[in-house]
């Protein structure tokens, strides 16, 4: 499963199957971790689908979640929002937030 | 800012025993080749399962967990069922079977088995990284040299600094103006005051426990005296920076901000006598 880069039709990009959703910024150290850890993620464990979407470029976006930190991950499945977590998670949290979200 | 250093401390003996003393850390330097072979995997379809391998199944039993259609597992990883992940190995694409899994009759049909394959690092896959003048792995090799050196004369230097203001501190002579202390410990008591009001309560009122929430003090008494201890300790830097830095800081308010931007203009300095 690719890693995808979502827009302002972000919503309808993920409106199927479980999804995580990364907000980051372009100038946030912490972003830029997580997104190593996504990319870790994809290799070792590819059973949810990626996305992310830039805040600095699309800040309207941002704003209309009322994301007052970055990074802030959503977890959602069908395009219903499961959980909303603000802040960095390492591979091994990802993959038990993942793989709960999908057998559980 | 009124306070002044009379008597500065010599500080010589600091920068003579200073040395850098860099090694390239090939453990990070790897973990950023993988990183980089990571983001360039290569999925390829197997024919037969193998530890680690990504696999769709559709599974049919009488018991709901096993009971999933174009169901996706990462064989080993055992976040799905370990014994059935276990009994997945060595079976084929297309092929279907009955297991028994946890004392579960359960039917498993292979869908899709991918498997995921780091690249060889080339000079193609650093270019990809788009990072201005590196082209080759020698080129990645060289940029992270200097990045990490960078980083960590960088640190010794403010470890360095950090020394000295110490030294400084306790050694040389100044003329303190309790105004100046005043200025800072008032910007100190105002931010309390604002964190004790955000929890909804007086800072002058607040019982010890709800005071050591917002700061490592017991009572309203003794984080006032940190405070000043604290505010003084910044004045004399501010003076020490103002000394050898030969600047005029007569207007200057002592606050935080503008101690630490004189603690930065006092590292540079540093490292502009050091040579590095």
């Amino acid at each position: 499963m690719a890693i995808s880069y979502l827009d302002n039709n972000w919503k309808e990009e993920i409106k199927e199957g479980l999804w995580l959703v990364d907000f980051f910024s372009e100038t946030c150290g912490p972003c830029k971790i997580l997104s190593k850890h996504l990319e870790t993620l994809d290799f070792e464990f590819p059973v949810i689908n990626i996305g992310k979407v830039n805040l600095t470029k699309y800040q309207e976006i941002g704003n209309e979640l009322e994301v007052r930190a970055v990074p802030t991950i959503f977890f959602m499945k069908d395009g219903e929002l499961l959980e909303r977590h603000v802040g960095l998670l390492s591979v091994k949290q990802l993959k038990e937030k993942a793989s709960k979200y999908l057998y559980e | 800012m009124k306070s002044t250093v009379t008597k500065l401390a010599d500080f010589k003996d600091y920068l003579k025993d200073f040395k850098v003393d860099f090694q390239l850390d090939e453990i990070k330097l790897n973990d950023e080749f993988k990183a980089i072979l990571i983001k360039n995997k290569i999925v390829e379809t197997v024919g037969k399962i193998e530890n680690g391998d990504i696999v769709t199944v559709n599974l049919k039993s009488d018991y709901n967990k096993f009971q999933k259609e174009n169901l996706r597992i990462v064989v080993g990883s055992q976040y799905f069922s370990k014994n059935l992940e276990e009994s997945l190995v060595g079976l084929h694409l297309g092929a279907e079977k009955l297991l028994k899994v946890d004392g579960h009759e359960v039917n498993v049909k292979i869908i899709d088995i991918k498997r995921n394959k780091l690249p060889e690092l080339s000079d193609e896959l650093i270019k990809k990284e788009n990072i201005d003048g590196v082209n080759t792995i020698s080129d990645y090799k060289k940029m992270f040299y200097q990045k990490t050196k960078e980083s960590y004369i960088m640190d010794e230097v403010i470890k360095l600094s950090i020394n000295i203001f110490h030294y400084l501190q306790e050694n040389s002579e100044f003329i303190i103006y309790d105004e100046d202390v005043e200025e800072s410990l008032e910007e100190m008591m105002n931010y309390y005051r604002g964190a004790a009001k955000t929890a909804g309560f007086e800072l002058e009122t607040m019982t010890s426990e709800q005071l050591m929430e917002i700061s490592n003090a017991k009572s309203y008494e003794a984080l006032i005296t940190s405070e000043k201890n604290i505010s003084t300790s910044l004045v004399k830097i501010s003076a020490i920076c103002a000394k050898v830095l030969n600047k005029d800081i007569k207007e200057l308010e002592v606050n935080r901000n503008n101690v630490l931007k004189l603690q930065i203009e006092f590292t540079d300095y540093l490292k502009s006598l050091l040579k590095i």
